[in-house]
């Protein structure tokens, strides 16, 4: 017969087992200066801001969900490659995520923190590498589906939105400098 | 194990883990309930105010702080508002830290986010760890014609436009620190103090969250013994019924 002991041990351990993925999901992995310099290694790439209008940021709420705070942000760009950082909330906390952009496609995407309890499988480039070559649409959609992650539904949203925010912001930048010399 | 020992030992332990969870089963069956009916009931729109509850939620007591910038007052309630003079302007993590004007814009300093904002109160943008602002800022001034960042590890020079934080031996002698508000604007900051609402505490009692960390431990074990106590029953009812087949024999 198992004794209370040994019971109070298996519940110990079941619960243990239960919160284990919890426990590791949360975590800063990569800081934006090494996140840079792996994106554009043995080179500065050129620090850039583009100036968002009332008609951009009224695009941007359309496909992010929500307002966007912030008259400009913040990119890299070397030749015709770019680097965006976003903080982008998940559940409750910002996820801090990197992407990388070359021409008018998505090149990598990189989660540098996460800050949620849980979801952190979205940092694995299992899920990652499904980002790689994605373009925008007209309707400002990802070109292509990505596979979701179980328990991890906001995160993922959350990640997807973050790339199509940089692809935006992206084709936004080179209308700009098209137009005229990009506002700095 | 016999039938009669393995029945024994089901009805036991189903004895004890039953009358350990009770409470647990009691508070998820009322929220569970409570919360699959939580938009009929409206649970969202029914705000509690209690200091109790916000003492469990961590919210801060108001304790608005509040900075004067030329003419005009910089508050925050504590939470996440920030005010100018009456106006919402922004939301910034507490405590605020410190803010000045420099170069045409209000820089303001809150808990590792530094706010840039238009004159006419626009957020311009917000500047974060991850874009390399340094962690454990303490306050903001400006000397000299420089934007001082004072941190755990000495005096930085902001330089907004290349994100660059470099160390600097020149000090303000005095930091201008965010002080309690004068009464008129203390009065309506702790008006604005955010209530918490029904459908929030059912969740979070449901899931524990209300108790921190060791709450949410202690009802992943309720739901850990819920199941244990599936089984026991399971045992009890399938040993009884095995010993009355052999009886019947």
């Amino acid at each position: 017969m198992l004794s209370f002991k040994a019971v109070s041990r298996l519940l110990y351990l079941t619960a243990l087992l239960l919160l284990a993925p919890c426990l590791w999901a949360k975590g800063v992995y990569m800081t934006a200066d090494q996140y840079l310099q792996s994106t554009f290694p043995n080179t500065e790439p050129e620090r850039k801001v583009i100036w968002l209008n009332a008609e951009l940021k009224a695009q941007i709420s359309k496909f992010m969900y929500r307002p966007y705070q912030g008259l400009r942000i913040r990119y890299w760009q070397q030749d015709n490659r770019s680097a965006w950082i976003f903080e982008e909330i998940g559940k409750e906390m910002p996820i801090t995520i990197g992407v990388t952009l070359k021409q008018q496609q998505v090149e990598s995407v990189k989660i540098l923190a996460f800050r949620e309890s849980r979801g952190g499988e979205v940092r694995y480039p299992f899920f990652t590498d499904q980002f790689q070559g994605l373009s925008l649409t007209s309707k400002n959609k990802l070109s292509q589906h990505i596979d979701g992650v179980t328990g991890a539904t906001l995160s993922v949203s959350a990640v997807k939105r973050a790339t199509k925010l940089a692809l935006f912001l992206n084709q936004e930048a080179l209308k700009q400098h098209a137009s005229k010399p990009l506002q700095e | 194990m016999s039938l009669r020992n393995s029945l024994i030992f089901s009805v036991r332990w189903h004895r004890r883990i039953g009358l350990a969870c009770a409470l647990f089963v009691l508070i998820l069956s009322v929220t569970g309930l409570l919360l699959n009916h939580t938009s009929n009931l409206k649970l969202d729109s029914i705000k509690i105010h209690s200091s109790i509850l916000a003492n469990l939620y961590g919210l801060p007591s108001p304790e608005p702080l509040a900075l004067q910038i030329g003419e005009q007052w910089l508050s925050h309630d504590g939470s996440k508002q920030l005010y100018l003079q009456d106006n919402v302007i922004a939301q910034c993590t507490a405590p605020l830290l410190g803010a000045a004007r420099y170069n045409g814009l209000l820089h303001i300093l809150c808990q590792d986010e530094l706010l840039l904002l238009m004159t006419t109160g626009e957020l311009l943008e917000t500047i974060t760890p991850s874009l390399g602002l340094p962690f454990d800022t303490q306050a903001l001034a400006v000397l000299d014609g420089q934007l001082l960042l004072k941190t755990a590890n000495g005096t930085l020079n902001a330089d907004l436009d290349t994100l660059q934080w470099q160390p600097v031996t020149n000090t303000p002698a005095h930091w201008p620190s965010p002080q309690t508000p004068p009464t008129h604007l203390n009065q309506q900051l702790n008006a604005q103090t955010p209530a918490i609402d029904l459908e929030q505490l059912m969740l979070d009692l449901h899931s524990g969250r209300l108790f921190g960390g060791f709450g949410v431990l202690v009802m992943d074990l309720a739901a850990v013994l819920l199941i244990v106590l599936s089984i026991t029953g399971f045992v009890a009812w399938n040993s009884s019924r095995l010993i009355r087949k052999k009886s019947k024999r």
